[in-house]
């Protein structure tokens, strides 16, 4: 899978739409498993999908390999050798 | 045995379980502050997932969110559940993750060191150490008054309410001050799980009690369709879903208690594993806690006020057995005390290092010396707690709005810490003096910024810190150690597979260039 910063960012848009969906707000039906209304599965269903979108744009923004190297201490007078 | 006696055994035999948990971490600590605080920044994906969602969800989560969605409905859901779920791994990414990098690269153990350092002030150093303790100590208290008012509540109040939050703030005391951080990590663990698994446990057992599922659907479509439809109440209407979720978010890294245990990542790979799986958390917590309370609604109408906020222990002491009943308090205690102990010790951390250290002039600094006082705090933080938590106070989705909106006052002088060259001394304290003074204001009714007032006062808060620093002097030399060095890291990552690699500046000769 390519590691695309525009399908990261279009995904995490897309979450975020999917996350404030307007068009439940004020709809009941269908209920899922007898009781659960639209306004609270499609909630439901965000957080779920949150995990893939988050694992996509982690793995693209987050690079791997640089931290150890990087957060290496500096000296304390914060000066560099 | 009868039922509440079996219901406090329960609670006894989970209580007895922590304070073996803290006892046995004693016997891992190295005896230095840097264990006793930070675990020698020693946390795996597992360990830190659990020590977060463990202290991001508090008594609110099993009494606050069930309370507002008893009254409210399934809207409550969507903010404190589906909304953070996104906000808060991106939060993890674009502020935890360089909050560790900082950390690790210059030693940093407080977020007070932290800020004091960017800005070359210790004036801004206190500021934030004052909106942080001000603000947590209320938080600590919501678990105290949780405590007291379960344990009452389910004795019939046979245990007075003092009694139950002096059990807790005791217990909570004994593993802190045994294991520290370590300690705070591994009963969050086990304390997560508790809470996961009643939840889920209840969520399954109480509809067929009730009639069943399609039961409980045409009763609630009957008696309470507004609790099924999110925008009936203003109070889960879009705009407060807006607020609700900026307030929630803007304050989860400025808790001190979050931004520590970031610290305390044995690297940014743990952190992003950890940001990722969070979601997961939220869902397996809220979904059953606020389903449960929603059913609650028509099952066991007409509780208001703190009743409200008690709907799931209800529910499990009119139609569970006895032992699912105990189970729920052991789930309750179990999400007051993961919260509880990690600004205990956070706290307590601060004292020790940002207030004794510096009085004493750095002779608490590495030693045994370091962790006794460090208990000595947690002692006093709890007592200060427990005192607070015998006089009457409001719901708790109130008092944890109090305190999100007030821990918002440091988050646009953290984000400019990270990310603006430009932000300086003067700015950061005309920003935190500003956010300061309103956040009380607004909060109370003094100053009219709406209901959620956080927006409004991060917002005001941020042009006064872009004005005052458009007019005066940069600090180049800072924002190069912390703007600079975090901008080259992401460069040099982004850069690594396709090009030339850019170092840092400052950072030639170090090796690390190579």
């Amino acid at each position: 899978m390519p590691r695309s910063r525009p399908l990261a960012y279009a995904l995490l848009a897309a979450l975020l739409v999917a996350a404030f969906d307007v068009w439940n707000w004020e709809r009941i039906e269908p209920l899922l498993f007898g009781w659960m209304p639209v306004g609270l599965w499609w909630q439901v269903l965000v957080t779920m999908l949150a995990v893939p979108v988050m694992a996509y744009l982690f793995w693209v923004l987050w690079p791997d390999d640089v931290d150890d190297a990087w957060a290496a201490p500096a000296p304390r007078d914060g000066k560099e050798e | 045995m009868s039922g509440k006696a079996l219901g406090l055994a329960v609670v006894a035999l989970y209580f007895a379980a922590v304070v073996v948990v803290g006892h046995l971490s004693n016997r891992m600590l190295r005896r230095n502050r840097e264990d006793f605080f930070l675990a020698s920044r020693s946390f795996g994906v597992a360990l830190l997932f659990f020590a977060v969602l463990g202290t991001n969800l508090s008594a609110f989560a099993m009494l606050g969110a069930p309370g507002a969605a008893y009254r409210y409905g399934v809207g409550v859901y969507g903010m404190v559940a589906a909304g953070l779920s996104i906000t808060f791994p991106l939060l993890f990414y674009f502020v935890g993750h360089r909050v560790w990098l900082l950390g690790k690269r210059y030693g940093y153990s407080t977020p007070v060191q932290m800020f004091a350092d960017r800005f070359e002030s210790p004036t801004v150093g206190v500021v934030v150490f004052v909106v942080m303790v001000a603000y947590t100590i209320p938080y600590v208290v919501i678990g105290q008054i949780g405590s007291g008012l379960a344990l009452s509540g389910a004795t019939d109040g046979a245990i007075p309410y003092w009694a139950g939050s002096l059990a807790v703030t005791v217990v909570v005391g004994l593993y802190v001050a045994q294991g520290g951080m370590r300690a705070t990590a591994l009963t969050n663990a086990v304390q997560v799980l508790v809470f996961m698994a009643f939840l889920v446990t209840a969520a399954v057992l109480v509809p067929p009690a009730l009639g069943g599922a399609d039961e409980l659907g045409r009763e609630l479509v009957e008696r309470r369709p507004d609790l099924l439809r999110r925008s009936a109440h203003v109070q889960t209407s879009p705009i407060a879903w807006i607020m609700q979720v900026f307030t929630f978010s803007a304050a989860m890294m400025c808790f001190p208690q979050i931004f520590v245990r970031m610290l305390a990542a044995r690297s940014g790979r743990v952190i992003r594993n950890m940001a990722v799986l969070y979601p997961l958390g939220f869902l397996l917590t809220f979904l059953p806690a606020i389903s449960l309370a929603v059913w609650g609604s028509v099952a066991v109408p007409g509780l208001d006020g703190q009743g409200a906020d008690n709907v799931i222990i209800v529910l499990m002491q009119r139609f569970m057995p006895a032992a699912l009943a105990g189970f729920a308090l052991a789930a309750l205690f179990a999400m007051i005390m993961s919260t509880m102990d990690a600004q205990v010790l956070a706290l307590s951390h601060l004292f020790t290092t940002d207030i004794a250290d510096r009085l004493l002039r750095g002779r608490v600094a590495g030693d045994e010396l370091g962790v006794k006082v460090g208990r000595w705090f947690v002692a006093v933080v709890l007592a200060v707690g427990f005192g607070v938590s015998l006089v009457p106070n409001q719901s708790i989705f109130d008092v944890a709005n109090f305190a999100f909106t007030g821990f918002g006052v440091v988050f646009p002088v953290l984000v400019g810490m990270l990310y603006s060259r430009r932000l300086n001394k003067q700015a950061a304290l005309a920003g935190l003096v500003t956010g300061s003074v309103l956040a009380p204001l607004a909060y109370f009714g003094v100053l009219d910024l709406g209901p959620l007032p956080s927006l409004p006062v991060v917002a005001i808060e941020t042009v006064v810190m872009i004005a005052v620093a458009a007019t005066t002097r940069p600090q180049p030399d800072a924002a190069d150690r912390f703007v600079g060095f975090l901008r080259s890291t992401f460069a040099r990552g982004r850069t690594r597979a396709v090009g030339p690699e850019i170092v840092p500046t400052g950072l030639t000769g170090t090796g690390l260039e190579a």
